[in-house]
């Protein structure tokens, strides 16, 4: 690009030289005023829709009732998160919610990246692209529609699925209220629903390996498997990693709206999460304080992820996030 | 909600309703954003409902009709029903709040907000105003600790019921049962028998058994074989119906038939909507519901075989206990309250006005409006009976108009009933009338209903759930009856023994 058609646009007029560091802030804002400008509308919905509701967090440190506002409710200091780490449910919850995680980060996390490499494998491209579109579907449809489908599919007595199999193996499973089969079921539906779109982000990705290396290795004698582990895998490593680090954020986030369409009395032991925890505290029992506390100490665990797991990949010499 | 439409809806209408996100967060932006309702400056009274159906026009002739009655324009705020709770905290954190707000039960956040002052105390207020004051009974019922922090909403004081296949029973020349035993019998020789020609579940019971405390089938149940409703007195002290062996026995009961193949084996899991489904599809003969479903139920099979839809259903009524004594279960008489806001109801004086007018609405004509339209518009009379004027009727259906849910009406509904299409459901209606005057004189009522313990606003929910899950997992087969009373134990002592104490001491004052 030329400098006269870039001072058209006053962004970089040529004849000043750029301010180093030292110049003072107020010429610097003034030569980049554009920019700044450009910058703004995003800088305002942060502030005002991401920022400013936070403050909505200090009624976790009241006993917020919801006529007298966040003024006139009194305060209590630290009392609710002392309720819920001293709580008996508070263990049970903590390790369901760890459990569906762990198989979160270990299941579901890595299944795009391998139907990713597999449809990298396709040679014809009709093909790749036909499944690519069948596979990512199941993402426009609502947790309400899928839980739907597995009702039909697992209900007792009258479900397809749990028909062949207990006609089958002349068992008796009830797969819907079974607390064993409960986080199979949760895992296969974030499986069905979310593999195929998580693909595309990998499949881009993919896109951009050069061709050239794959020649080279080829040369070199690389079969494919070789040439998946050598070339293909180190290419995409830190998409990979930025997309583990963000999904760290939400480590603790197991979906409300499926477990909660999942959950039942004989399943709850295994089955309450956080978010469950927090909807029939906070909306059926109206303790708007208590279930904000739940909530921030979600959240706190959150950050502290997204910065450990950041630290981690830089330390293995990845790129990470920030 | 109607007195047409079935009344525990409770938890599973709003089930899958979703609130995403955080709630906590979601308050705080809410509250300044919500500016429906509005005050009394303009004149018009404003008024805030659940909507069940489609919402009526503002500018019809119905409201309007109602507007010149009243003498004041209506400002109707509608919100779904499912939709209601929410809305409900949002606009009591907002600064504008309607005049008249319904309230559908003493939940933590109506009991809250109105003893920090949110809403009048009507305790000494009501006497002037005839139409506003009910049975002392059901008064007492609705009311908080002694404060009356809304007018109630009154309701058929008894619906609880058995359904049976009426076809089936023929078939196979059994009676309609009597007793819980009778019950058992029909069940098994309808599981036996098929008289439908397919298999069949014999009672059908839905998931609402994992929630203690809805006035659902369950409790029906429980209160039939001896147990308190709600909370009842043994040996002087309140105690809670599931610290009674009555109430466990109900539970034995359903664990037996459940293992012997005469009770649905998906019970902790069948929505109710499907539950209907199965009974009209022959997949189940027995239900325990709210009698309305006779109604609702013999309409169903009535699309199937037209005219004879009432000859599909034997309503049993509430069913004698093992012990041989009928203890029938009645509902709170109320259903909800409408409370008046001390935010934008200032003073005595416009309180008075407020009061003034809601006892106009509930006259006999103010109910008319309110429920059916204007007369020779909306609806004319035949007999006793309303006819919907075709395209012009106020409610989808021919149901009553969604602004009945203004309807106070303390000393009982004058609304007219829709004319029945067949004889036959003029029979189950009267059947029905017969049942619930029969059933009244035995009703148990709940011990505790006009008392409200602070432990259990701020902790029933989650209590409660162990209640629900307890009496899921025992019939279930998945606890034996040491697990099932150590979770008993749990709610007392994660809590409950608080609670019982509590509702004990408030009762002495009383």
């Amino acid at each position: 690009m030329t400098g006269t058609s870039v001072s058209s646009t006053q962004i970089a007029p040529p004849e000043t030289p750029p301010p180093t560091a030292k110049a003072p802030l107020r010429a610097r804002a003034r030569r980049y005023r554009w920019l700044y400008l450009l910058l703004l509308p995003g800088v305002l919905y942060f502030l005002i829709f991401r920022y400013l509701p936070m403050f909505g967090l200090v009624i976790a440190f009241q006993d917020y009732l919801p006529f007298l506002g966040i003024s006139g409710s009194p305060w209590v200091g630290f009392q609710h998160f002392e309720e819920l780490f001293s709580s008996p449910d508070f263990p049970r919850i903590m390790g369901n919610t760890l459990f569906l995680a762990a198989l979160n980060i270990l299941i579901v996390f890595p299944a795009p990246i391998i139907v990713a490499l597999m449809l990298n494998e396709l040679r014809v491209q009709v093909v790749k692209r036909s499944i690519q579109s069948l596979i990512y579907i199941p993402h426009f449809l609502s947790w309400t529609i899928v839980a739907s489908l597995t009702y039909l599919l697992f209900a007792l007595d009258i479900g397809a699925v749990t028909s062949f199999v207990n006609d089958l193996t002349g068992g008796n499973v009830a797969f819907l209220t079974d607390p064993d089969w409960f986080r199979p079921l949760i895992i296969l539906q974030s499986l069905w629903k979310a593999t195929g779109w998580g693909t595309i982000i990998y499949l881009a990705a993919l896109t951009s390996v050069d061709p050239n290396l794959y020649e080279a290795a080829k040369l070199d004698g690389a079969n494919r498997w070789q040439q998946m582990w050598h070339v293909t895998l180190p290419a995409i490593a830190s998409t990979v990693v930025v997309m583990a680090i963000l999904s760290m954020g939400n480590f603790l986030d197991t979906g409300f709206e499926q477990i909660y369409l999942m959950i039942n009395s004989l399943n709850r032991p295994v089955a309450e999460v956080f978010d469950t925890y927090v909807y029939s505290l906070g909306i059926e029992q109206g303790s708007f304080s208590y279930s904000t506390a739940v909530g921030m100490f979600k959240a706190v665990i959150g950050v502290a992820l997204v910065f450990g797991s950041n630290w981690i990949a830089r330390r293995f010499g990845q790129r990470g996030l920030f | 909600m109607t007195s047409t439409q079935r009344q525990f809806i409770g938890p599973t209408g709003s089930r899958r309703a979703f609130l995403a996100g955080s709630v906590g967060l979601g308050l705080a932006l809410a509250g300044c954003s919500s500016n429906e309702g509005g005050g009394a400056s303009d004149g018009a009274l404003s008024v805030m409902l659940p909507l069940f159906g489609t919402a009526p026009s503002a500018k019809g002739k119905a409201q309007k009709a109602l507007e010149k009655f009243i003498g004041r324009r209506l400002n109707v705020t509608w919100v779904p029903a499912a939709d209601y709770p929410d809305k409900v905290t949002v606009t009591l954190a907002s600064d504008k709040l309607p005049q008249i707000m319904t309230m559908l039960k003493k939940d933590a956040t109506f009991v809250r907000s109105a003893q920090a002052g949110a809403f009048w105390d009507l305790i000494d207020k009501l006497r002037k105003y005839p139409n506003l004051v009910g049975d002392a009974k059901i008064t007492q019922a609705a009311s908080i600790n002694g404060s009356q922090y809304g007018i109630f909403r009154w309701r058929d004081p008894m619906r609880a019921t058995a359904l049976f296949r009426a076809d089936w029973l023929d078939k196979l020349g059994l009676d309609v049962p009597e007793s819980v035993d009778d019950l058992r019998t029909v069940a098994e020789a309808f599981v036996k028998e098929r008289p439908g020609g397919q298999k069949n579940a014999g009672l059908l019971l839905s998931e609402w058994g994992g929630t203690y405390g809805l006035d659902s089938p369950y409790e029906f149940l429980e209160t039939w074989f001896g147990a308190p409703n709600g909370w009842g007195e043994r040996g002087g002290k309140l105690v809670p119906a599931f610290d009674t062996e009555e109430f466990f026995e109900a539970q034995r009961f359903l664990r037996s038939m459940r293992q012997d193949g005469l009770l649905n084996a998906d019970f902790a899991t069948l929505a109710t909507v499907d539950l209907d489904k199965r009974f009209f599809t022959g997949k189940g003969g027995i239900t325990v519901v709210t009698d309305d479903a006779a109604l609702t139920y013999s309409t169903a099979f009535d699309n199937k075989d037209p005219g004879k839809g009432a000859s599909y259903i034997a309503n049993a009524g509430n069913l004698v206990g093992p012990d041989g004594a009928r203890h029938s279960f009645p509902t709170p008489g109320y259903s909800g309250f409408l409370a008046i806001s001390r935010q934008s109801v200032r003073t005595e004086q416009e309180l008075d006005d407020v009061l003034r007018i809601l006892n106009k609405l509930n006259s006999t004509k103010g109910q008319e409006l309110l429920s059916l339209g204007v007369e020779g518009t909306n609806y004319e009379m035949d007999g006793e009976y309303y006819v919907p004027i075709k395209g012009a009727e106020v409610g989808a259906n021919g149901t009553y108009s969604p602004l009945n849910q203004l309807v106070a009406a303390c000393k009982g509904l004058t609304v007219p009933m829709i004319k029945p299409s067949s004889p036959g459901f003029k029979k189950l209606s009267a059947r029905r009338d017969e049942l619930r005057e029969r059933d009244l004189k035995t009703a148990v009522h709940n011990a505790a209903a006009g008392l409200v313990s602070k432990t259990e606003i701020a902790q029933g929910a989650v209590l409660n759930q162990i209640i629900g899950d307890a009496r899921v997992k025992f019939i279930a087969g998945e606890i034996d009856e040491k697990g099932y009373r150590a979770e008993i134990k749990r709610w007392h002592t994660a809590g409950g023994d608080k609670i019982v104490s509590e509702i004990n001491d408030l009762s002495q004052k009383q």
